[in-house]
């Protein structure tokens, strides 16, 4: 285990139909409060190496009604908070703010949390927004990649996913994996081996959504553990799909010795920045008439 | 285009006093009544994951579908070229009936003869945003990252083109609803830039085959969202569901409602070959 493991971050891909929702949410309930409002995100498996993992911000995340996300996909609760000026929403203390929503992150198994602050300019449709993963940082942890398949039996584990998702479970950022006599067994919580739903893509490491569970784990064991990253979408039909991309890691847990945490997004220069969405396009009906000559 | 804006205006409100059929007309015209729509869609999303039912936003809920399962969706799905990138001996059109078109990809070729790169949208505020270089401080460095995710454009690239010609991956959330005028599912699309930024609906026209843009392939507004998407007109997707039926029944097979939106799916992928969503089903063994 010489190999120092990294993570792949998330991009985040906020549905233009959120931008929307909220544009009306805060003329007509939000208006000026600037508490945290509870929104949720999901993120899947996916089978397009090119692309990084990408979370998704949806507007029904917006409306409280109960939602669907597509099967085998991942739930993230976090928070958004709006600001009123953009001088406000520049001066924004973004480490206290990533501590808070992240708060839970080694207590409660919500490792997964994340915070979308905005300032939402109404007049013109252009959002300012920026989205935190709160992560507990720690140094570099040694690993060693393996084929799934030499260490499980994937028919096997296939049936255990399918029979989550069959049960109408929602699934959770890890569930604890058991083998017993007919094939293994999932539970909600830690084990000796891990399995997780893994946004990232790529075989040679994980996605970011690790990092925490890594964290979290490290509370309860010791030296290290093993994870079997499931890279592929899973459906409650075993038949419906293979463990084709999925990777099993063998990682040394990481020592927490201060709570320490990072996440802002890059921006689209990659840099530490916020971005900025113009719906004009979409939304303007000034515009849109033009378009529409 | 005014014409096409009065004409939607009087399918929306023809679509919402009409009532809806009950009886099955599938297998004669190829049009769904909602009930079918519902169960062509379950079995999209059983079959297909990457698809999920979708809520319609506050005040564009359609009241002949339940409040949970209004459109479905899939996003994320990549787009990796743009139309005009692709060499013409790649697609091979086949008129089949009506001046529809299928649209064959033949597979890449080594190297494409022009790459168009688009410029991503950029807004005139962007000049505004702030800079937060002095703030950097408080920020921890990350170690563990394994690459700047932010910048796909750049850094995923695709390994087997050559450096010259690297593509701007996009990335389209695609949905279907019900028309209720046209009594058939409709495709509407919204696409991102490399870097997650969504694009105007003209931008999204390069990525419709040339045939389809601004005639079959126009900018509406989404019935379950109320937005301006663009959208592949359902006056034909009845017909050429008929087409399909009459095909299998030649063959000696039955065409079922529950395939219904696979069909749909993979005639339509033909009016945007590039965008690789998933409609993953073997029709003749079903």
């Amino acid at each position: 285990m010489a190999n120092k493991l990294k993570f792949y971050n998330f991009t985040s891909a906020i549905d233009v139909g959120f931008w929307q929702v909220l544009a009306k949410k805060k003329l007509e309930e939000i208006k000026l409060q600037d508490d945290f409002i509870g929104i949720f995100g999901y993120y899947s498996p996916s089978q397009h190496q090119d692309l990084p993992p990408l979370f998704h911000v949806v507007p029904d995340s917006l409306i409280a009604i109960e939602s669907n996300i597509p099967h085998g996909s991942i739930k993230a609760n976090g928070y958004l908070k709006i600001f009123n000026t953009l001088e406000e929403f520049k001066n924004a203390d973004r480490e206290k703010l990533l501590a808070e929503a992240g708060k839970n992150v080694l207590t409660d198994g919500n490792q997964n949390a994340f915070i979308l602050i905005v300032y939402a300019d109404l007049k013109s449709y252009v959002f300012y927004y920026w989205i935190a993963f709160p992560m507990i940082n720690f140094e570099p942890v040694e690993y060693s990649i393996h084929p799934l398949a030499d260490h499980f039996d994937a028919d096997k584990l296939k049936e255990a996913l399918a029979a989550k998702l069959q049960r109408g479970e929602n699934l959770s950022a890890f569930l604890g994996l058991k083998r017993n006599d007919e094939g293994y067994e999932l539970l909600n919580g830690p084990s000796d081996i891990i399995c997780f739903i893994d946004p990232a893509p790529k075989h040679d490491f994980p996605g970011a959504p690790l990092r925490n569970i890594l964290s979290y784990i490290s509370q309860s064991h010791s030296r290290s553990i093993d994870v079997v990253a499931i890279k592929d979408l899973i459906s409650s039909n075993p038949n419906n799909f293979s463990l084709g991309n999925s990777q099993y890691y063998q990682i040394t847990l990481p020592e927490i010795n201060e709570v320490k945490f990072l996440g802002w997004e890059l921006n689209a220069k990659g840099k530490l920045g916020p971005r900025v969405v113009d719906l004009r396009p979409q939304l303007d009906p000034l515009i849109l008439a033009q378009s529409a000559v | 285009m005014v014409s096409h804006k009065i004409g939607n205006w009087y399918r929306s409100v023809a679509g919402a006093f009409m009532s809806q059929h009950k009886e099955s007309q599938f297998l004669e015209s190829g049009k769904l009544t909602p009930e079918e729509f519902l169960v062509a869609g379950d079995q999209l999303v059983h079959r297909c994951p990457t698809w999920t039912w979708n809520s319609s936003s506050p005040g564009y809920e359609q009241k002949h579908l339940p409040i949970d399962k209004q459109f479905l969706i899939t996003r994320g799905v990549p787009c990796r070229k743009r139309i005009s990138s692709i060499g013409e001996n790649e697609i091979e059109e086949k008129e089949i009936e009506d001046g529809w078109v299928v649209a064959e990809t033949l597979g890449p070729k080594e190297e494409p003869d022009e790459i168009i790169i688009s410029k991503p949208q950029i807004s005139n505020e962007e000049e505004e945003i702030p800079d937060l270089a002095d703030l950097q401080g408080q920020e921890l460095i990350d170690e563990n990252a394994a690459e700047p995710a932010a910048l796909f454009g750049n850094n995923y690239i695709c390994a087997e083109e050559p450096v010259e010609a690297i593509m701007k991956t996009r990335v389209y959330d695609l949905s279907v609803t019900y028309d209720t005028y046209y009594q058939t599912p409709r495709m509407w699309l919204t696409g991102y830039d490399e870097h997650m930024n969504p694009l105007a609906p003209e931008m999204m026209f390069e990525d419709i085959m040339g045939d389809y843009a601004h005639k079959t392939v126009t900018i509406d507004r989404h019935p379950c969202v109320g937005n301006d998407q663009v959208s592949i007109h359902p006056c034909n997707h009845a017909k050429m569901m008929k087409h399909f039926i009459d095909m299998l029944e030649s063959n000696g097979a039955q065409a079922q409602v529950h395939h219904a939106i696979f069909v749909f799916l993979k005639f339509l992928s033909s009016v945007v070959p590039t965008i690789e969503y998933d409609f993953t089903m073997d029709l003749s063994l079903e």
